[in-house]
């Protein structure tokens, strides 16, 4: 169903919109407004996602295999049926975390030049 | 409140892909819903905030996936020379020199604005340059708005926007001649004074550039499907310089030589008459390449009836033979526009599978 990208590093550096889903993904499946309020509450408020740059992200991410669609749907009591819910696959993981490794990378590079607070 | 801008909100949607709001518009709308209902417990101002910034977000990432979704075809050099050819026969078949620029400007803009895939963006740019305070250009401005908004309703498929902006622009055509004249004998004369209707000259001249714009339907269809929108451009951008009245053969040629620039005139009307059908035929489009050329023959026949009597300006007079002549002719300009549209859209309806199709595999 997904089409797994080649090569991980191909795709990096990730969109910001799209490491920031990808992250508010790690914990597990989020429908749409969800991952717009865990984008906004681990970046205390820094980062907003509207729906349309939330659901073209969730389009791409689809097409590159690094999320997919849950086929599990919610309790009609507890939640809206019609909501759709995406989660991590395991290439997406991947991406995530070659992602993370390239920002510490160069998180290390600005530190060696004394740029970052508290060194 | 929370309903209608849930509404609003929906119908903004349109704006995106058709493929793209049927999988995620729904999906959309929910977000949306839910984002209003929490910024509406907060307040008033929290609510406008984030509907501002809903619609920056909505308006950026439908034109992105617009442009995504329909990335400019491949012209070529192939495409190019062709559309340069379309451009040409216009060109030469331009009969209207005494017209107003920036009528015709604008008549060109607008199947450009659609060309480009960014209708709302380009009218809006478009209606604001033309907003400018002056009566005409207001005129002119809320022409843009209302056929606009028609466009925007009419284009539903943005690979039919040059085909199908050029109908909202045929109907504009006559707005703006009804206005021009119009406004030189004051707002609304058009209308309210009925010596224009009993001028042939104004009935004559808004059916001439009627028919321009359906000649621009005719061959901008084609060119716009298997060449390319950009190669569509050229004989847009070609009309807008000869109805400058700063290129035209026949005109020039007949200031020298009345009876040569006559002469040139009626073998002008070939080539826009034989180039559309010509364009259908390496796409295995007889049908509708025979079908094309019977329509405009027949144009012809009837246009050329009473050349003379169209061109001299002390003719003019409501007689039974103009009478009957400008209305055969006002008959098959507007039956074989019609017709060859609707053949087009056949066409074009017809050839969406295989265009899918390329582009899955792509």
């Amino acid at each position: 169903m997904s089409n797994l990208h080649p090569n991980t590093n191909d795709m990096l550096p990730l969109k910001p919109a799209v490491f920031h889903i990808l992250l508010a993904l790690t914990d597990g499946e989020q429908h749409g407004y969800a991952i717009m309020l865990e984008i906004e509450r681990f970046t205390h408020g820094q980062m907003k996602i509207g729906p349309g740059t939330l659901y073209r992200s969730i389009k791409q991410m689809l097409e590159t295999g690094l999320i997919e669609e849950s086929d599990e749907r919610p309790d009609p009591q507890l939640d809206d049926e019609r909501r759709r819910y995406y989660r991590l696959t395991d290439s997406g993981r991947r991406v995530t975390q070659a992602e993370v490794n390239r920002l510490q990378a160069l998180l290390q590079v600005a530190q060696g030049r004394g740029l970052v607070e508290g060194n | 409140m929370r309903d209608f801008s849930t509404r609003v909100y929906r119908l903004l949607l349109r704006l995106y892909p058709v493929e793209f709001r049927r999988e995620y518009g729904d999906q959309m709308v929910l977000a949306f819903r839910d984002r209003l209902r929490d910024s509406g417990r907060r307040s008033l101002l929290a609510t406008f905030a984030f509907w501002a910034s809903a619609l920056v977000d909505l308006l950026s990432s439908a034109w992105a996936e617009q442009r995504e979704a329909n990335p400019a075809q491949q012209t070529g050099v192939f495409g190019v020379a062709l559309s340069t050819l379309a451009g040409l026969t216009l060109l030469i078949d331009s009969r209207t020199s005494d017209v107003d620029y920036l009528a015709y400007l604008l008549l060109v803009s607008l199947p450009m604005a659609a060309s480009l895939r960014f209708p709302a963006w380009s009218l809006a740019i478009v209606s604001i340059f033309l907003a400018l305070p002056l009566a005409i250009f207001a005129y002119f401005a809320g022409s843009v708005v209302i056929l606009g908004g028609v466009l925007l309703v009419l284009v539903r498929n943005p690979r039919f926007m040059v085909f199908r902006a050029t109908l909202p622009s045929s109907m504009q055509h006559i707005i703006i001649s009804m206005g021009v004249i119009g406004l030189t004998g004051g707002v609304g004369a058009a209308l309210l004074d009925t010596e224009f209707w009993r001028l042939p000259e104004h009935w004559w001249r808004m059916m001439q550039w009627s028919g321009m714009a359906l000649l621009l339907v005719i061959v901008c269809a084609p060119l716009a499907r298997y060449y390319g929108t950009r190669a569509a451009l050229v004989p847009l951008l070609m009309m807008s310089v000869f109805y400058s009245g700063i290129a035209d053969p026949a005109y020039f040629l007949g200031v020298i030589n009345p009876a040569a620039g006559e002469a040139v005139w009626i073998v002008s009307m070939l080539p826009p008459i034989v180039f559309p059908p010509l364009l259908l035929l390496p796409h295995g489009k007889v049908r509708g390449a025979i079908g094309v050329l019977i329509l405009w023959s027949l144009m012809l026949i009837f246009c050329t009836m009473t050349p003379t009597l169209v061109r001299a300006d002390t003719a003019w007079a409501w007689d039974a033979p103009f009478v009957v002549v400008r209305a055969v002719e006002a008959g098959h300009l507007l039956l074989s526009g019609a017709l060859a549209l609707i053949w087009y859209d056949h066409l074009e309806s017809k050839s969406v599978t295989g265009w899918h199709k390329s582009k899955t595999i792509a």
